[in-house]
Order: structure tokens, then C-alpha cells, then sequence
């Protein structure tokens, strides 16, 4: 029975994170694209692992998992707020960009 | 279950380094290259519950780490245009 809750969690990750995987080719302008990419990336990747958890029981290993979790929902919004505030201050510009943005 | 997870999960990675690829920008590639590094610990957790080996976990806490430092100080070279 844990298994199963266990199994379907992890299921509704990997749904979270072929969405990401779908936005990043789906929207046409950079910070959307990051937008989208960083935040269904993280919420998968802790949905995934709260399955892994959930499917483990209590022991060291789903103590490991969760400090996993933990050190990937602190690092990952840093690494995309400095991806973003390099392409901001780093003359992000591209050929086209400024009318796509009203588009997409 | 987890072994079909293991495909989705590298159908993925491929659509990804296609992404890394064709990006039009640095920055883009560099996005690409976060989530591809957010799939491959996926897998390591994965393999790690189908092998029932403890150690993975931690070979994927240390790729975390240092796939962030990579990240961030390519992220910070780019951004100063290759001056250090």
C-alpha cells in the first residue's frame, strides 16, 4: 500500500517535470523560459523525492533523501537567480526578442 | 514502476541536450545544462532504490554541490564577458 502512494507520487513528478522540459521549447522569450524551466524543475524534483520517501518508510536512507531535498531547494533558486542576473547585466540581447515577448 | 521512471527520465535528458544544442543564447545553454544535471540526480536516486545501495545517495548529494559551484561561476564568467 506504501508502495503504491509511493509509486503515484513519483508519477506526478515526472509529470511536473516534463512539463519543464515542455516550456522550456513552448515559450518563445528568455525569462519566461526560465521562469517556467526553474520552477517546475524544483517543485519535481521535491515531489519526486517526497515519493521516494514515502515509498522507503522511516530509515537512513529516506534521511538521506530528505537532505537531498533539502541541499537541491536551496541551491537550485540560486543557480537561476544567477543564470537570470547574468543574462540581465551581461547585455542579454537578442535579434527579435523584444516583439516576441508580446507575443508569447 | 521505477525502472520505466529510469526511461521517461532519459527521454528527457535527450530532449534536454537537444536544448543545449540548438539554444540560441549562452544563458540558454547554460538553463539546459541545470536541468540536464537535475535529471541525472534523479536517475542516481532512482538507481540507488533499485540497487538498495546507500552510497549513491551520497555521489548524488556530492554532484548537487558541485554541479552548483560549476553553475554559478560559469554563470558569473559569462556575465563579466570572459574578463576574470
Amino acid at each position: 500500500m506504501r508502495e503504491l502512494i509511493g509509486n503515484i507520487i513519483i508519477g506526478i513528478g515526472l509529470v511536473f517535470v516534463l512539463l519543464g522540459i515542455f516550456g522550456v521549447y513552448r515559450f518563445k522569450n528568455f525569462y519566461s523560459r526560465i521562469l517556467i524551466a526553474s520552477k517546475v524543475d524544483t517543485v519535481g524534483f521535491i515531489t519526486i523525492c517526497a515519493g521516494v520517501m514515502i515509498r522507503n518508510g522511516l530509515s537512513w536512507f529516506s534521511l538521506k533523501v530528505l537532505l537531498l531535498a533539502a541541499v537541491v531547494m536551496i541551491i537550485n533558486p540560486v543557480v537561476t537567480h544567477a543564470i537570470a542576473s547574468s543574462a540581465y547585466h551581461g547585455g542579454f540581447s537578442l535579434p527579435g526578442e523584444g516583439e516576441d515577448a508580446a507575443d508569447s | 514502476m521505477i525502472e520505466y521512471t529510469v526511461h521517461i527520465l532519459a527521454a528527457a535528458m535527450v530532449f534536454t541536450t537537444v536544448k543545449i544544442l540548438v539554444g540560441p543564447t549562452v544563458w540558454d545553454r547554460l538553463l539546459a545544462f541545470n536541468l540536464l544535471s537535475s535529471k541525472l540526480i534523479m536517475i542516481i536516486v532512482m538507481c540507488a532504490i533499485i540497487f538498495e545501495k546507500h552510497y549513491l545517495l551520497d555521489i548524488a548529494i556530492t554532484y548537487a554541490l558541485l554541479g552548483f559551484v560549476s553553475t554559478l561561476f560559469i554563470a558569473r564568467f559569462v556575465k563579466d564577458k570572459g574578463r576574470i
